[in-house]
């Protein structure tokens, strides 16, 4: 009982932190705030609800299928979690770049986050190779065991190849007359 | 449908779409999504759009099939 309450006091004064540390970088990068227009707004609205569809349906296809024994093995629930992020962040970034809608794009700063993200992409991917290498393979108690940071890792190449892609996309256009 | 009566519009007054954009405080890919008939605006930025170029909404948006 004591330890769950000490686990809500931390909690909530992690939450609190949290909130004063986005509320105080918020007020004083009020200069660089990035504002969306109309059609950016639309476009990660619907970023959003592609998002939490994609996320719902992955979700009820591994419950059915656990539920049926479609399958003889089935996920850990650490890599399901890793698996239905990454199709969820993946479909919410992936839809905003190529509808302009996601801050580096608007920033004009692509390369930074695309070099920051690829970065990020081989960092996960070094953690999660030396977890499989570990634990000796992805599949061990009976079930398949992915690393979440094999998904975080996909996640980011992703992210950063999207970008790339979007980046030279927007080179060629300009280069075209208006 | 492509807007093409607010891209000339916005040549006669030798804007590029990154100008008209910044002049209506949109994104330039917003005009170009306009121009080329992706995006339908709401009628204020129609309105901003029409006050920028010096033009009516009828001159700019009206569609004579319509």
């Amino acid at each position: 009982m004591d330890s769950i309450i000490l686990f809500i006091v931390c909690f909530c004064i992690f939450c609190v932190v949290l909130f004063l540390i986005i509320w105080l970088g918020s007020t004083l990068s009020d200069k660089n705030k990035v504002i969306f227009d109309e059609r950016q707004l639309i476009a990660r609205n619907k970023a959003y609800k592609y998002a939490f569809f994609v996320l719902l349906l992955y979700f009820t296809a591994v419950e059915a299928i656990d539920i049926l024994g479609v399958l003889d093995f089935h996920c850990s629930s650490q890599s399901n979690l890793g698996i239905g992020l990454f199709l969820s962040i993946g479909t919410f970034t992936v839809t905003s770049i190529f509808n302009d809608a996601y801050i580096p794009i608007i920033n004009g700063r692509p390369i930074h986050s695309i070099i920051l993200y690829s970065l990020l992409g081989f960092s996960q991917l070094y953690y999660g190779m030396k977890m499989i290498e570990d634990n000796g393979g992805i599949i061990y108690d009976g079930q398949i065991n992915i690393p979440i940071f094999l998904s975080f890792s996909i996640l980011f190449f992703m992210m950063s190849l999207s970008l790339l892609i979007k980046l030279i996309i927007d080179k060629k256009a300009s280069k075209e007359k208006e | 449908m492509k807007n093409l009566k607010m891209k000339s519009a916005r040549a006669a007054l030798d804007l590029s779409q990154q100008q008209l954009a910044d002049m209506v405080g949109v994104s330039r890919q917003t005009i170009n999504a306009i121009e080329k008939g992706d995006y339908n605006p709401t009628i204020k930025l129609c309105i901003d759009i029409c006050n920028a170029l010096g033009k009516t909404l009828d001159e700019l948006f009206w569609n004579e099939d319509n």
